[in-house]
């Protein structure tokens, strides 16, 4: 359904939170609050632009949310959810100026790998001193809002304590700094750097480079086959460690402590 | 032995297919007909913010609503899937 036309462009006019379910404590509490104090691995509700109030029913995903009465889990028409959104979207009146547009970021570019890989989108990884920053931002801002980009890619700003790492996992040019074009693995551990741009590049040329990145991609990149993805996975020892560990039952998660995972720490 | 064997393929099989039909809400008996990637590689899809606080910052700024949700990367601790 989220890959439906009639979703995507009511989702236009929502601003759309995926994080983690396993990544941190927040994560937890907040799927936590959605489920009654249950803990599985999706939630979904919508929330109104303070994220306090919310805007329909929360449950484990849109069939649960939206007057459909379908249960926790049940397939429901794309075209009846995109609907009752753009309905819910029509009470709010949007800010149209896009001056300030934040931008996306992970905690951790560990986490962006894997969410790439798990959506098969090329990383934009920002590793740029402190003084090109804004100027970089800025550029960004103007290349992600273009309906060419937006929706293509994923975002990561490095982060100096948490991803002190982060270059060991990654294949080509990291030793300058830049805009980073990586394809991540096909199991999100590690990558390769396609393309690195400069802090000094407009965006057109960003917005370019991009682009070709993406065409290259997707002409090599096969749709993952999720059961297989997980059975390959099996194989080789993948194991990827989040703060909170899913094993026992879904409701009675507890912090990861001496599991031994072979790769992905 | 070989029976063994047998045993440890089936238990393996089920419990990759209940873990994936969980996340897509399937029965797991019809999990091993899980879908590829919903989503074209390549095209354009959801414009996802990855943290609360960022997807937050942006709706507060634009009065836009939220839609949030919560999802899984790992499925039997193999990442790379949702």
């Amino acid at each position: 359904m989220f890959a439906s036309e009639e979703f995507l462009t009511a989702s236009e006019k929502f601003v759309c939170i995926r994080i983690e379910t396993y990544e941190n404590k927040e994560a937890e509490e907040k799927v936590r609050a959605l489920l009654n104090g249950r803990y599985a691995n999706t939630a979904f509700c919508l929330f109104d632009p303070q994220g306090e109030r919310r805007l329909t029913r929360s449950g484990r995903g849109p069939s649960a949310a939206f007057s459909n009465r379908g249960r926790d889990g049940e397939a429901i028409d794309a075209g009846a959810v995109a609907r009752q959104m753009n309905q819910i979207a029509a009470r709010f009146k949007p800010n149209r100026d896009q001056t300030g547009v934040v931008l996306q970021d992970f905690n951790s570019f560990r986490q962006a790998l894997n969410v790439a890989s798990a959506d098969q989108r090329l990383l934009v990884c920002v590793n740029v001193e402190d003084k090109h920053r804004k100027n970089v931002e800025s550029n960004l801002r103007d290349v992600f809002s273009d309906e060419e980009v937006g929706g293509k890619f994923h975002l990561d700003f490095l982060d100096p304590d948490a991803d002190k790492a982060w270059s060991k996992s990654i294949r080509g040019k990291t030793n300058q700094p830049g805009i980073l074009i990586v394809r991540s693995g096909k199991f999100g551990l590690d990558g390769v750097v396609m393309a690195t741009l400069s802090h000094s590049d407009d965006a057109a040329v960003i917005k370019s480079a991009l682009l070709d990145a993406n065409e290259k991609y997707s002409n090599t990149e096969t749709r993952k086959q999720y059961a297989q993805h997980v059975q390959s996975g099996k194989r080789q020892g993948v194991y990827f460690e989040n703060e909170i560990s899913r094993e026992g039952t879904s409701d009675q998660p507890r912090q990861n402590r001496n599991r031994k995972g072979r790769r992905g720490r | 032995m070989k029976n063994s064997f047998q045993l440890s393929v089936v238990i393996f099989l089920v419990g990759v297919a209940t873990c994936c039909a969980q996340r897509n809400g399937r029965s797991p008996s019809g999990a091993m007909n899980v879908p590829d990637n919903p989503q074209a590689v390549g095209e354009t899809g959801v414009a996802w913010y990855t943290t609360w606080e960022t997807g937050l910052a942006e709706a507060k700024r634009s009065n836009r609503p939220i839609l949030f949700m919560s999802a899984a990367t790992t499925c039997s601790g193999v990442s790379g899937v949702f």
